[in-house]
């Protein structure tokens, strides 16, 4: 007997005699105020998927924009003389082809962000009040958490 | 389930549909509930184990492909659920509070959780006939118990089995075998 048979005649074994411990082997059923409250929790699970899966489709091309604003508005500004990276670009550098570069160096969303946290150390930046190096080193601040919360790092 | 109206609903709940997601739910939750009160033998930790089953399909089920092997799906989230339970049980220490140590506010000597109080013939109201043959459940090894259960409450094939318990088939059968050998035996059935 060749060993699939000798399988399959065990199965068939088997599986005459499972059935043959019939309903001993049932459990009770759960109690229905359980399945009530699970039937609540499963619900309110899908539909906050569904938020979610909304919310990131409608965010998606925003991540890009928020990112191609941030590294514009960066851009502009004189970069720190020992910063490499962004001192390193050209003045009228595509921010598009940054981000792409960007996104394709660091396929990791906390890195992303570290990385162009790094770049612009802006505390070690004078500020001088009410100019505009000072408004524009904000705007990069508050670019800097929102890009935070639309990429969730 | 028929496998078009399956396909049907689960086309549904891929879109996070409630509706079909209770669906899902309401078709599957009694087997599943069946196993995991049989593997962990608590009805508290059995629920548990449910519903977290159940909502984790909710959150995956975007990532399900179906290739007509749904329920393999579901009863390997239940049973890697129930497996989990039962190792980290297993490793966390007992302490009974009626001990000297612990009126005196020390902590006593950990203890080994004893498997078979912890099985299903304890506590889930069962007749003599069923507590006797969970009994004799409990006293086998926890894959064979699994193998033994998963066949009779997933109703799945024995390759999908071993596929599931990622063991080959042939041990699957063995296993099986040995089990149901032991069993007849235990129950003093011929």
């Amino acid at each position: 007997m060749s060993l699939n048979a000798n399988m399959r005649k065990i199965q068939d074994d088997i599986e005459r005699e499972i059935p043959k411990l019939g309903t001993r082997l049932d459990a009770p059923a759960m109690a229905d105020d359980s399945i009530r409250r699970m039937r609540h929790v499963i619900r309110a699970e899908a539909l906050r998927c569904t938020k979610r899966n909304a919310l990131r489709r409608a965010v998606r091309p925003w991540i890009g924009l928020a990112a191609a604003a941030l590294l514009a508005a960066a851009l502009k500004l004189p970069a720190p003389a020992r910063y490499e990276p962004f001192a390193a670009l050209e003045p009228d550098a595509d921010p598009n082809q940054v981000v792409s570069e960007w996104e394709a160096n660091y396929d990791d969303t906390s890195r992303r962000i570290t990385w162009l946290r790094a770049g612009w150390p802006m505390a070690d930046i004078e500020r001088v009040e009410g100019t505009d190096q000072d408004d524009a080193l904000d705007v990069i601040e508050d670019s800097f958490q929102q890009l935070e919360e639309l990429l969730g790092a | 389930m028929e496998p078009v109206g399956l396909e049907r609903l689960l086309r549904r709940a891929r879109q996070h549909d409630p509706d079909a997601l209770q669906e899902l739910f309401d078709a599957y939750q009694r087997r599943v509930y069946g196993l995991v009160l049989r593997l962990t033998g608590s009805r508290h930790t059995a629920e548990d184990l449910v519903q977290e089953t159940f909502l984790r399909v909710v959150r995956r089920i975007g990532d399900y492909q179906h290739s007509g092997k749904f329920e393999a799906w579901l009863f390997r989230i239940a049973a890697n659920l129930a497996r989990d339970h039962a190792r980290r049980r297993a490793r966390r220490p007992v302490f009974s509070l009626g001990d000297e140590e612990a009126r005196r506010g020390e902590p006593s000597a950990p203890r080994v959780p004893d498997p078979r109080t912890n099985h299903p013939e304890h506590g889930i109201g069962l007749d003599e006939a069923s507590r006797r043959l969970h009994g004799c459940l409990s006293k086998l090894g926890e894959t064979d118990r699994e193998i033994i259960l998963l066949r009779h409450f997933s109703e799945l094939p024995f390759g999908e089995i071993a596929e599931l318990l990622e063991i080959p088939l042939g041990t699957a059968l063995a296993r099986a075998h040995r089990a149901m050998k032991r069993l007849k035996c235990e129950l003093g059935e011929p």
